[in-house]
């Protein structure tokens, strides 16, 4: 209990530190892709690599993952509905049998419609999610925080030390 | 950027070589794991060598995979060679050119494997559900012989309450008309003796007083005729109350008699129609709709799209090229050629596997063929199958066992598909019974299961249709049989329970007839106690007034004597005087 505590202190302190705003929003831009993609070892890999490579939060993403984790499922058939309309294109069938024979590209499973679906969805989806984080996280720190700050809830965050002090 | 190359440069160079000098602890883990999960038993396989050019070829020593619904080894290999095509795993398809192996047992029971989680209820509650369709069966083609069910059938047909009722009117009516007469009787017998008493003939002095005496002895006559003729209705009353009883009895009997009658007993005790092809097919039907319920479970789990296969060049996701474990001439051999998955591709599927001498059976030869993938050739052939001892039958009174047997065949032919054709032939050749009787008293499957000895037992079940909509044909030679045996044993099972039936009959009649015979000899005991009576007080009637009547002329004559006295004196005083004028 006291752990989790932590962790949201932690993610709170990271949303409230000089951490830049880019930073975080990408990692949750990554997390939100690594949440929807069905597990595809090869993309999930990527996905980490481009995290490490462009210096995101790793505490951010790995601590809003596996809440995202919890709710993406629930929208995998509307993710389905998008792929099956691309897969089921007939007139794109030549393209598709043509991918199907390259090498290492069948190890993607992009001719499973929820998969496809959340690549489609990530690539489109991506770019403007980035900007939302990045908006709502500027305002937040401008509207929110100086607020909250003043506020009772905001002491209640400020763990003693002594409780840090037992984790060690 | 530099620093995610440096990074990467890193990684490659950190995992390359220990991929290398890890491979067979990874891949012989990774084997080791998917096959344990797959057959819920301990898998072993001591060591994994892997070359990885110019194909991937693997060898692996002391293998050990357990069979998962049985308690041996599938295969047990010293050594087993797997080469798979490279290029076709990164088109994320496992092609296995060739599976060889020149050392391996398979079905080797010597040594039993190690269950990791117990097997599924599923299975458990699949076998409890056939044997105890055959226990059922066992039980109610046999148990027509339980003499229990007949009495208890033939007992509730017996109700005498109509004529235990009719005989309780009877007796009743009449002892009431009986003891009415018998008042009336009694008051005219004690009115008739009254009169009788105050009947005073030596107070009689003359003719009149005579003549008055004698009206009265007609009227006392006229009450005696009356009094005997109300003790003869008496009496009627009680013959034609006697006769009712009688027949009533009699009908009582009768009814008991017929009731155990040959053809009451043969009706109840005739051999059943029991067929063993029903609850086969039952069996069959219950296991095929568990099968579809595992089915759509399996298919209702979480939601995960549609996957579209677009691939031209018919690269299978799973083929084995060739397998092959052991040569023709060992006592285990396998070989299988284009084993695959796919229903896509149109391989020339191949498998054939030979047993000889194992410790279930003497030779299993099991041929599969496919031309195209969709419709399977299957020919299965087991010869001398060993069956152990089985207890077939038990009562409180009884136990059957099956006798260990080795000369049980089983043949399955047809062809496996969307419309399957499938039939399957099993014969158990001279099979043998043993009967334990619990008790002392013989019991009649002593003498039947004796003659099912020697006598082979043939099933023969055919499939047909869709998995969906299968119609399962059963036709055994047991039900005519067990039918047979029944119909010789039937006379000496009918002397049988006659015999029995007979010490019933006796019980029951003593029980009902008892009953009735006590309330008919109550109602004659009353009678012969009123009728005694009745009788008594007429005869005493009959004596007083013979009395009477005796003495009455006695003093008719004493009157007359004095009269013809008093007549001759006066005579003779009227001579006297007319003789002296």
């Amino acid at each position: 209990m006291i752990s989790i505590f932590l962790l949201i202190k932690k993610f709170l302190a990271f949303l409230n530190s000089n951490e830049s705003v880019e930073n975080i929003s990408f990692s949750l831009t990554l997390a939100l892709s690594f949440a929807i993609i069905p597990f595809t070892p090869l993309i999930h890999l990527t996905l980490l690599i481009l995290l490490v490579s462009f210096n995101g939060n790793l505490f951010i993403f790995l601590f809003i993952t596996p809440l995202l984790k919890l709710v993406t499922p629930h929208i995998y058939y509307e993710i389905h509905l998008l792929g099956n309309v691309i897969l089921s294109n007939e007139s794109l069938t030549s393209i598709f049998e043509k991918l199907a024979d390259i090498p290492l590209l069948n190890f993607l499973n992009w001719n499973n419609t929820v998969t496809l679906g959340s690549y489609i969805y990530c690539i489109i989806g991506s770019i403007p999610v980035y900007y939302f984080y990045k908006m709502s996280i500027n305002k937040y720190r401008q509207k929110v925080l100086p607020k909250l700050k003043q506020s009772k809830i905001f002491h209640v965050f400020k763990v003693p030390n002594w409780i840090t002090f037992f984790r060690k | 950027m530099k620093k995610t190359i440096k990074l990467f440069v890193l990684f490659a160079l950190i995992s390359i070589p220990t991929w290398i000098l890890m491979d067979n602890i990874i891949l012989r883990k990774l084997i080791i794991l998917s096959l344990e999960k797959a057959t819920k038993k301990e898998v072993h396989l001591e060591k994994l060598n892997i070359n990885y050019f110019p194909n991937i070829k693997i060898k692996l020593n002391n293998l050990k995979i357990p069979n998962p619904y049985q308690d041996n080894y599938l295969i047990v290999a010293e050594n087993l060679f797997i080469d798979l095509e490279t290029s076709a795993l990164l088109q994320k398809s496992l092609i296995i050119n060739n599976i060889t192996s020149n050392k391996a047992i398979l079905m080797d029971s010597r040594e039993q494997p190690i269950k990791i989680i117990d097997e599924s209820s599923n299975q458990r509650s699949k076998k409890s559900n056939i044997s105890s369709t055959l226990k059922k069966y066992l039980e109610t083609s046999l148990n027509i012989h339980n003499d229990s069910e007949i009495k208890s059938t033939i007992e509730s047909t017996f109700d005498f309450n109509n004529e235990i009722n009719d005989l309780e009117t009877i007796i009743s009516s009449s002892t009431s008309l009986i003891n009415e007469k018998k008042d009336n009787v009694l008051k005219q017998t004690t009115n008739t003796l009254y009169r009788i008493n105050n009947i005073n003939i030596d107070t009689i002095q003359n003719i009149d007083q005579l003549n008055e005496t004698q009206k009265t002895m007609g009227s006392i006559t006229q009450d005696y005729e009356s009094i005997t003729k109300e003790i003869k209705d008496i009496e009627n009353i009680y013959q034609q109350s006697d006769l009712k009883i009688k027949e009533i009895n009699d009908n009582l009997n009768n009814k008991i008699d017929e009731s155990f009658s040959f053809q009451v007993i043969n009706n109840h005790a005739a051999p059943s129609a029991n067929e063993l092809s029903q609850p086969v097919k039952n069996s069959l039907s219950h296991l095929l709709t568990k099968f579809r319920q595992g089915q759509s479970k399996k298919k209702a789990t979480k939601f995960s799209g549609i996957t579209y296969n677009f691939r031209k060049n018919n690269l299978p996701q799973f083929l084995i090229r060739k397998i092959e474990i052991n040569t023709f001439n060992d006592d285990h051999y396998f070989k299988g050629l284009n084993l695959t998955t796919s229903k896509h591709n149109k391989v020339d599927l191949k498998l054939y596997l030979k047993l000889f001498n194992q410790n279930k059976f003497d030779k299993l030869i099991v041929n599969l063929s496919s031309p195209d993938n969709h419709d399977y050739e299957v020919n299965i052939r087991a010869r001398n199958i060993h069956l152990n001892q089985t207890k077939l039958y038990e009562t409180e009174d009884i136990l059957v066992n099956f006798l260990n047997n080795k000369t049980t065949d089983l043949d399955i032919s047809g062809t496996l598909s969307a419309s399957s054709n499938i039939i399957t032939t099993a014969i158990i050749k001279k099979p043998n019974y043993r009967v334990i009787s619990k008790k002392t008293t013989p019991h009649f499957l002593t003498s039947f299961i004796p003659y099912l000895n020697n006598e082979d037992i043939s099933l023969e079940i055919t499939l047909n249709g869709k998995i969906d909509d299968l119609s399962v044909n059963v036709t055994t030679n047991l039900d005519p049989l067990i039918n047979n045996i029944q119909n010789r044993l039937f006379d000496k099972k009918m002397v049988e329970i006659k015999k029995q039936k007979q010490r019933e009959i006796n019980r029951i009649k003593e029980e009902k007839l008892g009953e009735t015979n006590k309330k008919s000899t109550e109602f004659s005991k009353e009678y012969t106690k009123t009728i005694n009576q009745l009788k008594f007080q007429e005869k005493e009637i009959f004596n007083q007034k013979g009395l009477i009547e005796r003495r009455i002329n006695q003093k008719k004559v004493q009157i007359e004597n004095a009269v013809m006295g008093d007549l001759n004196r006066v005579i003779k005083k009227i001579n006297l005087n007319g003789l002296s004028n």
